[in-house]
């Protein structure tokens, strides 16, 4: 177990949360597969769609979550304008008793992208009704910036299409949005595997969101522990300092006390 | 928006508006989308137990409008009312 520095707690809209991975429960095989993975990855707020009841479902959710001290996190997944999202946010706060909502308006159903001026209409609207907002949006350092001004407790940029697993695939403008941002940047969509997530944390974002990566992992729950690693080292690394690319080499052996000069 | 035009209860409702089973006959709406018909005088509080394993962590919009959790007792359903009862399912 590794040595950290001073307290580092995360903190979005003034709550503080335990863990910097955020869990995404869509694509699981089994309640059970979900719940181990869920304890694996030592997190502490998990996403969940709003979906019709269906009468004939045995498990419930929201008390595997609960019985796992594990935060809600609602998501309008699958909605496609600003109207949409907001009404699922209205009824997830029904539901569920949290202010708190992943917001996701798509524009384009076979990339899954953000549409990110329903997106900001949305989030707007939100806003005004109490909501608690982190906004699922590009990695478009403008948007992020548009998404803080209206108020959003913290920006969640893609790193690449959801359940692509092709990682950060813009590097450079998370590391924007990183520097530009007062609330939390939270790389959300397109983590892989271990080292995406690593790399998410060393470019300085707060918290990653992962769900394909882990759901559909052979081994979700092997996993779900890598996640819970790779976020841990990529965030001390980012804490400690590392060294500047340089184009030609620095020595780390002194040229004092050699043999033979 | 739906304002019962298309109720099978022939009658025009003792309120003015869509019939709610005035006189005893049952109310037809659609519940997530199924044509459901439902007894004279239910209520939303009936439907979440008729369709729902708990009223826990569920959610009612009736024609596109939340119905707070403290209202489904109080509020009865219409004849070609629209409901959406909404749970938490593996996603986001």
């Amino acid at each position: 177990m590794t040595v950290d520095a001073a307290p580092d707690p995360f903190v979005v809209a003034g709550t503080e949360l335990g863990s910097r991975l955020l869990l995404g429960t869509g694509g699981m095989t089994s309640p059970e597969s979900l719940g181990r993975a869920l304890v694996a990855s030592g997190t502490a707020l998990a996403t969940v769609a709003v979906r019709r009841v269906d009468p004939s479902t045995r498990h419930s959710l929201v008390d595997l979550l609960e019985g796992l001290g594990i935060r809600i996190l609602p998501n309008t997944a699958g909605c496609f304008t600003a109207a949409d999202a907001v009404l699922t946010a209205r009824l997830a706060r029904e539901a569920f008793a949290t202010d708190w909502v992943k917001l996701e308006v798509i524009g384009d159903d076979r990339t899954l992208l953000p549409d990110p001026i329903e997106l900001v209409e949305a989030a707007e609207q939100l806003v005004d009704d109490g909501f608690v907002v982190l906004p699922y949006c590009g990695d478009d350092p403008v948007v992020a910036r548009r998404l803080e001004q209206v108020g959003c407790a913290a920006v969640m940029p893609l790193g690449s299409p959801i359940g692509s697993g092709l990682g950060i695939r813009n590097p450079h403008n998370i590391e924007l949005i990183v520097e530009q941002a007062g609330v939390p940047v939270v790389l959300d969509a397109g983590i892989g595997t271990a080292s995406d997530a690593c790399l998410a944390m060393e470019l300085g974002c707060s918290a990653v969101l992962v769900a394909s990566a882990v759901t559909r992992a052979e081994d979700p729950e092997l996993m779900a522990t890598a996640m819970r690693d790779a976020v841990r080292s990529g965030r001390a690394a980012r804490r400690a300092g590392r060294i500047s690319r340089r184009f030609v080499a620095e020595a780390s052996s002194s040229f004092e006390g050699l043999v033979g000069r | 928006m739906t304002d019962g035009t298309d109720g099978t209860d022939g009658s025009s409702g003792t309120d003015g508006s869509g019939g709610s089973g005035g006189h005893g006959m049952p109310v037809v709406l659609t519940v997530n989308g199924e044509r459901y018909e439902a007894p004279a005088g239910t209520t939303v509080a009936d439907l979440v137990a008729a369709w729902c394993p708990s009223p826990k962590g569920v959610a009612v919009a009736v024609d596109g409008a939340v119905v707070p959790r403290g209202e489904w007792e109080a509020t009865p359903v219409t004849s070609g009312a629209a409901v959406e009862l909404v749970t938490a399912a593996a996603g986001g």
